[in-house]
Parts: structure tokens; sequence; C-alpha cells
């Protein structure tokens, strides 16, 4: 998931330096890791596309002042995060209302999920994203941004703090919040639809998704460890 | 410690939420653990225990639900063909600055070599930036000129009316407001002639629209079927010039309801819509109401009479100035500039449901006492 551990060299050197080749690789193959991101943070499916191809434009825009003082990737989320600012300044964004994440990503999942042997799988992935996503929306940004970096994206805490431009204290402390909440609300939900099954007459409840590859593994007693 | 940050931060009255709540105990060390199993060390001292075990595992699930889902993938590729689309379009802009260079007295090699660094691109750029201002100046130094017609001297009756002139009820703006005398109705020119007459560069498009048009909906299918057959812009030089920047701007129209029988994505059909109508960068700045306004400002500019449904924005937004720019970036009017600033205006005012045809028409009114166009308030 982190931007460029695929690549040969820095995408933004090599463009620098004439060759596009490996900025066009980083494109392809960084362009569905980059829509999850602004995707997780808030924006909704248009927006994200819009944003991605932004950051796209700022970094090749960029290339000829670039001087690479810190890792690519670090540099290319703090150009992310600046898009994404810049973004909701620009148009006063209103948080996107969950019920409405969840219908427009219902409609896009529709037309992109194959009706082949790989759509169960691929329902199943949409929608342990999809749960993800609702447990992030409730997060404080501070600690989403946190938790992205540094969980998904991988990305060292020195290389977030720098990122984000405080200390790496603060980082470690967003980081531990942001993870206990998402297991509290990735529990609960877990639990929640259990009773529901539970309670439902008829068949017994059998969620499409293996239990193992739910977030949290539907632990609840995680929270009290 | 950082300061707290309203914007960003959840309220610091819940100090389980505040970053600035140092963390002690228990959550300390498991903060400790989580940094470590982020970092990828193995497990702090002696044997891994069942509570690391599971944080590793947990955040496994986290980061496996991460993964881009197939709609991701869907919107990966939207956005390499748009992203791919207008970087052809940057790269086209590069011959400008060598140009200006050539121009400036270095040429042929040099002019190459010397445009690849940094500061003199920079230079060859402010360098073409003022040229292009030049004209924008001189229009700006005259109307800075009293009307012909004002004398020295007036009655006091005289006095009076340009003091406070009666507003003349103004008919819709016609092309010869905008020097486009030879524009003519709803048809637009052949494209040829028509970028040769007003150098707006808009292309006609032939797209086949039913005969029977009920709604922007039914439209809106018709073109974006015209557009998934393939035959889209590519025809725009030999088309036949019978649709209107209406019927464009409504293909651009957001319509969830026809978006779900599309297979293109919306940032898809703006690019090509838009690039097809001519906007260059209203494909990437703007958003797709934008560049539907922008064709609609457009429409109206050559006389086109649109119900009033059209012009009223759904509610007080960035929308409309932005449209606004496109189009002036577009044009390079002066005039459209003024527009913008007009609806930017509008937007801190007391007047947020104001249509922005009201400015645009105030902005265009010929000025009465040689000050320069200014919104007036209703």
């Amino acid at each position: 998931m982190s931007p460029a551990p695929d690549l040969p060299r820095d995408p933004l050197s090599a463009l620098r330096d004439g060759d596009p080749t490996v900025f066009e690789t980083f494109v392809e193959t960084h362009s569905s890791s980059l829509i999850g991101f602004y995707r997780r943070l808030g924006a909704a499916a248009e927006e994200a596309e819009d944003l991605v191809q932004e950051l796209f434009l700022r970094l090749f825009r960029g290339a000829s002042g670039y001087r690479p003082r810190e890792r690519f990737e670090a540099y290319c989320f703090r150009i992310a995060r600046n898009a994404w600012i810049d973004r909701r300044r620009r148009s006063a964004l209103r948080p996107v209302a969950l019920s409405q994440v969840t219908a427009e990503d219902e409609r896009e999942t529709r037309s992109a999920v194959d009706p082949t042997p790989g759509a169960v799988e691929q329902l199943s992935r949409h929608e342990e994203a999809e749960r993800l996503r609702v447990q992030l929306a409730k997060l404080p940004e501070a600690q989403r941004l946190v938790f992205e970096l540094g969980v998904v994206q991988e990305l060292p805490y020195a290389e977030i703090a720098s990122i984000l431009g405080v200390p790496t204290g603060t980082i470690k402390s967003r980081m531990f919040h942001a993870v206990r909440k998402l297991r509290e609300g990735l529990g609960e939900e877990l639990a929640d639809a259990t009773n529901a099954a539970e309670n439902a007459s008829g068949p017994p409840y059998e969620s499409p998704v293996p239990p193992s590859s739910l977030p949290l593994g539907g632990s609840r007693g995680a929270r009290s460890r | 410690m950082n300061a707290f940050d309203p914007e960003t931060d959840a309220s610091p009255a819940d100090p389980a939420l505040s970053p600035d709540t140092p963390l002690r105990g228990a959550d300390a060390a498991e903060a400790q653990r989580l940094e470590a199993l982020l970092a990828g060390e193995a497990p702090s001292a002696g044997e891994p225990n069942g509570h690391e075990e599971g944080l590793a595992a947990e955040l496994q699930r986290l980061r496996h639900a991460a993964l881009p889902t197939a709609a991701d993938e869907a919107a990966a590729v939207r956005v390499q063909t748009a992203f791919f689309a207008a970087l052809e379009q940057d790269q086209a802009t590069e011959p400008e600055v060598s140009s200006a260079l050539a121009r400036s007295g270095l040429a042929g090699d040099w002019a190459r070599t010397l445009s690849n660094r940094p500061l003199v691109r920079l230079a060859a750029a402010s360098l073409l930036v003022h040229l292009l201002a030049l004209p924008v100046f001189a229009w700006w130094i005259a109307s800075q000129r009293p009307p012909s017609s004002v004398q020295l001297s007036f009655s006091p009756a005289q006095k009076r009316t340009i003091e406070s002139p009666e507003r003349p009820e103004r008919g819709p703006l016609t092309p010869a407001d905008l020097g486009l005398e030879d524009l003519e109705g709803l048809t637009l020119l052949e494209p040829s002639e028509f970028r040769r007459r007003t150098r707006l560069g808009l292309a006609s498009i032939e797209v086949p629209i039913p005969a029977q048009v009920g709604t922007e909906g039914d439209l809106e299918r018709a073109v974006r079927a015209w557009l998934e057959s393939g035959d889209g812009p590519q025809d725009t030089e030999d088309a036949e010039p019978r649709v209107v920047l209406v019927q464009l701007a409504a293909a651009l129209d957001e319509d969830a309801r026809t978006r779900e029988n599309s297979s293109l994505g919306t940032s898809e059909v703006r690019m090509r819509l838009a690039r097809a109508a001519g906007l260059p960068d209203a494909t990437l700045s703007a958003p797709l109401q934008a560049v539907r306004m922008a064709l609609l400002m457009r429409a109206r500019l050559q006389g086109l009479e649109l119900p009033d449904a059209y012009w009223k924005p759904k509610a007080p937004s960035g929308v409309e100035p932005r449209a606004a720019l496109a189009l002036a970036t577009w044009d390079r009017r002066p005039v459209l500039l003024e527009v913008a600033r007009s609806l930017e205006r509008s937007r801190t005012e007391s007047e947020p449901w104001r249509t922005w045809l009201e400015w645009a028409d105030d902005a265009l009114e010929p000025p009465l006492d040689g000050e320069p166009n200014a919104p007036s308030s209703r």
C-alpha cells in the first residue's frame, strides 16, 4: 500500500531526469490505493477521483523543482494531505453523510462487481472496506490520518510526524486512540449483527464474509485487554 | 506538545480523544506495543504473548480491510485515463515557453536547453504572462476614460439624470453586446468558421438527439449513448453544426438516475465533453456542475433565451464563480473576470440566492459615469 515500494526508483527524480516511465508506472499502480486513501479520509467517490488526479498533477508539475529531502512516500503523502486540505477549504466541503457514502458505494459496487466466481470475494472485500470506512468516519480527522498513514500506508512514526508537523509523541497517542476506537467500533458492529441474526426467525444467519476475514474477528474481548 | 486544533481534533473536554493528553500506565504500554508492531519489530521481551499476537492479527485485518475494492479499481482506471489525457494538454503548453524565448532573441538549441532550466522557464513564463496582460491593461486604461458624450457643464436637470440614472429596461444579452454580430440564433456556425470569427474555439458537435426530447435526462442519456458508441468528440471537425451549447450543458448535468445506466464515470464524461467543447482547465479544476454552468453562461452570452430554472443556483456555493472563472480563462475576456469577481463577492453578501446571470448582466452593462463596472444592490 505504501506508494512506491515496487518502483525501481523515485518517480519524481526520474521524471526530473527525463525518464517519465517510472512516474507512469506509479500512476498506474497506485491510483486505486490513493483513491482508497481519500475515501477513508471522508471524500465522496467522485471527489476522491478528482483529488487523486489533482495529486498526480501536482506531483508532475512540481517535478522540475523537486529535491528529494525525504523519502518519496513521505513527500507524496505530504502533497496528498495538502491537496485534501486545499479542497476542503476551497469548496467548504461538508462531511459526507454516512448514508450517502453507503448509497454511492453500493451503486459503484453494483457496476464494478463482475458476476463471475470472484464476485462473492469482491463483495466481501467491499463490505469489509465499508465497515472500516464507517468506523473511520467516526474518528476525529487527526486520528484518522494517523491511522491511515501508519497502519494502512505503513509509514514510520517519525515520517508521519514530519508530514503532519507534530511531535512523534502526539502520533503515538493519536494512533493509540484511533486503533482502540476502531477495535471498539468494529467489535460492537459485529456483536450487533450477531445479535440480530440470533433474534431473527427462520434459518440461522450466515454471514457472507468468513469470520476470520472480518476486521478484528469480532472479538469484543479485545477491548478489555 | 502541539496546541489543540479545533478543526481536526476532537473536543478537549473528552480526555480520551485529546492527542495532548499524555498516555499513562497500561495505555502507554499498549501504545508502545502498537508502535513496535507497526515498525515490524519482534515482540518485546521473552516469548510472544497472546495479547501481542492478537493485536498484530487485528492490525493485519484492518490493513486487509483497506485494500482497494473493485470500485476503487474501476475509479482508478477513470483517473488514469483522465490524468494522461490532461498530461497531453499540459505538455502541449511547453512550446509556448520556447517560443517566448525565441521571440526574446534566444533561438534553436539554446532556447530548448535554457527552457529546461527552472529559473529561465519562470522568467519566460513571466514574460509570456506580461505579454498576454498587455491587452487587458489597454482595455482597463480605455475603460477609465469618461464617456465621450459627457460634457463638463450640465443643467441641474441633466445633472440629476446623470447622478441618479434610471436603470433602463434591459433585454437579454445579445451577440452584439459582445461584438459577435455575425452569430445568430441557436445554431452554431461551422466549427472552423466559428473559430475564425470568434476565436472562442468552441467545437460544434453532432449528437444523435432523439426527435422528441422530453427532459434533460432524456438528452443526457442520448449524449451518453453517443459517447459510449465511440463516435464522440473525435468527429467534431466534420460534424454538422446542429447541437447547441445548452444541450451540451444539459448532457453534463449530474443526474444519478441516468448515471446508473452509464458505463462511463463522471470524470470521463466530463473530460470528454469539456475537451470537445474546448474547455481546457475546467476539465480538471472545475466540478461537473461548474463546467455545465460555464457552458450555459456561454450560451447565454450568445443570446440564447433560456428558462430561469437553468440559472438559479441550487444552493449558495462556489460553483458559479468557478464556472465564470473557467469561462473567463477560456475566453480571456476581462468582462467575464469581472463577472467572476462579482460572483465571488455575492457569496459573502446577503443575497446568496441572486442568480449569477444578474451579476453577469450588471458586469456587462456599460458604465454610466465612468466608474468601473460594479454589481449594484437590488
